[in-house]
């Protein structure tokens, strides 16, 4: 029920009941105390609020703490479940190696020693083959890539190379036969001397110009380190290379041509060798023949150091193919 | 009368000294030289493309060092003997 009480300049009153019958008032003076202090009360919300960029910031520090938290708890559930797992697997027996395998390693570990290169798969399986060539080749071999013997080098490779193919080694004419084009250098070297006192008297006009001797020696002594680089650059690239599938020869044949022959084991029929002198036989080096079933009938590896390693590392290199084409 | 009697007597153009045959000589084998230096560094480049070895940047700088090295220094030599 609402009653209108009389009309006057005051504010106008409203009577209300309350459910329980109780008269409540309610006038505009009530309204505005009431709605006053609400003011008050929105402004000093504005007031005592922080802003919302501020509170963002508050919940992200409080995001990231909790993401810290999350992190370190995970840190160290993994440090646990590991510390777990190495005591389980120092629980758990280890297998015992057998002798052919601590045999295997062993030899692995000898071959990397001695090769200096790390010993792959179809390394092992050469190791594992039970041929002796690896260990002869490898025997007093140096690890230089000047050597004129070279075990397993590191790095070379051709332009035709299969995946599993391996340069078992590389074989080089002997040092000694550099000595010829060492002193054929010395001797241009020494020429212009030869020429201007010792000979002086035959030709008294020209040699006695200094600018001409000049000249002439700049130009002797040229030709001389021409003659060593040469002879070293015949000898680095005339190389014989025997790989797990071919054979391969490099000549350089003159300053205009050179000649890469290959052939595989399975047409290797004979191998043969020769001590070509006194100082081949002195320093362990010759000549080997290589007869194939080929059109070109033989390989020559002249003058190349341990020929009769070389000869043994073609046999099981031959052998080791066959049988793994079927042919044996 | 004078003239007809100096004819045939002026020998100096006719003469081929020992050094200039000399120069000659040397001429002759700087191009030479040149052109075996220049061989030869090619085919150090092509032998270094056939088979990859670690030593084959060296060797194909080396090759081509030596070759304007011999361009040059046979150039001086020559300079030097030509002048003499």
């Amino acid at each position: 029920m609402v009653k209108d009480k009389k009309s006057t300049n005051k504010a106008p009153e409203i009577i209300i009941e309350d459910s329980e019958g109780n008269e409540v008032v309610s006038s505009e003076k009530s309204k505005k105390k009431t709605e006053e202090p609400k003011k008050e009360k929105k402004t000093k919300r504005k007031v005592g609020r922080p802003p919302k960029k501020e509170k963002e910031k508050e919940k992200e520090k409080e995001k990231e703490k909790e993401k810290e938290q999350e992190k370190k708890n995970e840190k160290k559930s993994r440090t646990q479940s590991k510390k777990k797992t190495s005591r389980k697997s120092d629980k758990t027996p280890k297998k015992k190696k057998t002798k052919k395998e601590v045999e295997h390693e062993k030899r692995c570990a000898e071959l990397e020693k001695k090769i200096d290169v790390p010993v792959d798969k179809n390394v092992q399986e050469l190791l594992d083959s039970g041929r002796t060539f690896v260990d002869n080749i490898t025997k007093k071999a140096k690890r230089n890539m000047l050597s004129s013997f070279h075990p397993f080098p590191k790095g070379i490779s051709f332009s035709n190379t299969e995946k599993d193919e391996v340069v078992v080694l590389v074989v080089r004419h002997h040092w000694t036969g550099l000595i010829p084009a060492f002193v054929l250098a010395v001797f241009v070297f020494l020429f212009p001397f030869i020429l201007v006192f010792i000979t002086d008297a035959w030709f008294e006009g020209i040699f006695s110009v200094i600018t001409f001797n000049t000249g002439m020696f700049i130009f002797f002594i040229m030709l001389s380190i021409t003659i060593v680089l040469d002879a070293f650059y015949k000898w680095f690239f005339e190389m014989n290379v025997l790989t797990t599938c071919r054979i391969i020869d490099l000549d350089f044949v003159s300053i205009m041509t050179h000649r890469l022959s290959e052939t595989t084991f399975d047409q290797v029929q004979d191998v043969s060798y020769s001590p070509a002198g006194p100082l081949a036989s002195l320093f362990n080096y010759g000549d080997l023949y290589i007869q194939t079933a080929a059109s070109k009938n033989e390989f020559h590896f002249d003058k190349i150091t341990r020929p009769t390693d070389v000869q043994d590392a073609i046999w099981d290199l031959r052998f080791l193919r066959m049988k793994k084409l079927g042919q044996l | 009368m004078d003239i007809l009697g100096e004819v045939g007597t002026n020998e100096a153009a006719l003469s081929f000294g020992l050094g200039s045959l000399f120069k000659v000589v040397f001429t002759l084998l700087f191009i030479l030289y040149v052109a075996y230096s220049f061989f030869l560094a090619l085919r150090i480049r092509i032998l270094s493309n056939t088979i990859s070895t670690p030593w084959n940047k060296t060797l194909r700088r080396l090759a081509f060092f030596h070759l304007y090295a011999v361009i040059v220094g046979g150039g001086v030599a020559l300079f030097l003997i030509l002048i003499a």
